[in-house]
């Protein structure tokens, strides 16, 4: 069986399915797959995996009776959660929706499952309607004293009005998602795929220039609260803190 | 090897042995076979899969599980052996 070079979009499932196989385990298991590859849904682009051979199992039939059999596989699996910048919260939304190959999951929350998708689908439709923002506080009413001496205060409500600025009650937002082409964060493609998930935009590529210590600076200064004007901003300087707060 | 270079290996193993033994039933004088093929994690029938069966070292026959079910009536006596022919050994078992 010839070994695979992967492409943007492959896990073992995809693999293990184009090779006639039910079961991921039968060609993560093989050979040092495993070690190579210690989460078997996040593949570097352009590595090779190795399959095995498949092998055939006689069964001796029992004559008069029903012989019965069972097939061992695993399913692929999606799950996607819906998060503020910070992570931490969810966004306020009435309605999520993740489609994937015409399987759908809708919730109010910001996680969805999918138990059984195909594997071979590397791209799903993620749409989330929005709810109405909180409202601000009501301002304070003047005092007697000081009623008619000095202009209202400006409050925030005054120029940000939940009724007029975005996103706005019912407000439909839709991504698509790549799914299976995230790389493992030990690749500097893998930390730029994260920055950018995290909404870091950045060109995500093999190599380090300007556009990526850019991004890499301002994740620093925006999450790890970091401002050192002797760094570096290499993608290894928030390799572990990223795949933290993006991978966990 | 391909899985049909498979299948004559193994079965070449056979051909070495003594002759299957056949026991002549005095009540049939031919036989059914019925295959049952389901998926272990929820017991579905599996919709297709492809088999051989070869009675003692001779192909008998070839041909589809369709909805998990496979059934054939008037067999001669002997001793059947079957192979999936797309399953891997690992990821089949005989309950």
């Amino acid at each position: 069986m010839p070994n695979v070079t992967t492409a943007a979009g492959d896990c073992f499932n995809s693999i293990a399915k184009a090779q006639g196989f039910f079961n991921y385990l039968t060609v993560y298991n093989h050979s040092d797959n495993a070690t190579n590859f210690p989460n078997p849904n996040c593949l570097e682009e352009g590595s090779t995996v190795k399959v095995p051979e498949k092998q055939m199992k006689a069964f001796v039939l029992t004559l008069d009776a029903e012989n019965k059999f069972k097939i061992i596989r695993k399913k692929t699996k999606l799950k996607v959660k819906v998060c503020k910048a910070n992570v931490a919260q969810q966004p306020g939304m009435s309605k999520v929706t993740l489609d994937i190959g015409g399987k759908k999951a809708t919730a109010t929350t910001g996680v969805l499952d999918i138990d059984d998708i195909d594997a071979s689908i590397s791209t799903a439709t993620l749409t989330v309607v929005l709810s109405d923002p909180p409202a601000y506080a009501a301002p304070p009413a003047p005092s007697a004293g000081t009623a008619n001496q000095y202009p209202d205060p400006i409050l925030a409500a005054d120029f940000d009005d939940p009724k007029t600025v975005w996103p706005k009650k019912g407000e439909t937002i839709t991504w698509n998602l790549q799914v299976g082409s995230l790389e493992p964060h030990t690749v500097i493609r893998g930390v730029l795929q994260r920055l950018e998930n995290l909404g870091f935009t950045c060109p995500v590529q093999k190599t380090e220039n300007a556009a990526t210590r850019r991004a890499v600076k301002t994740y620093r200064r925006a999450v790890e609260n970091k401002v050192a004007p002797n760094d570096t901003d290499a993608v290894a300087d928030i390799r572990a803190h990223i795949k933290a707060r993006h991978d966990d | 090897m391909n899985p049909s270079q498979q299948i004559a290996a193994l079965m070449n193993g056979v051909a070495n042995q003594p002759p299957d033994i056949v026991v002549p039933c005095k009540k049939n004088k031919t036989h059914s076979i019925k295959l049952l093929v389901r998926w272990e994690d929820n017991l579905a029938p599996v919709p297709m899969t492809d088999f051989k069966i070869f009675r003692g070292k001779t192909q008998y026959t070839s041909d589809s599980v369709a909805k998990g079910k496979y059934a054939e009536k008037k067999l001669p006596p002997g001793t059947y052996r079957l192979f999936f022919t797309e399953i891997d050994e690992s990821e089949i078992i005989k309950e």
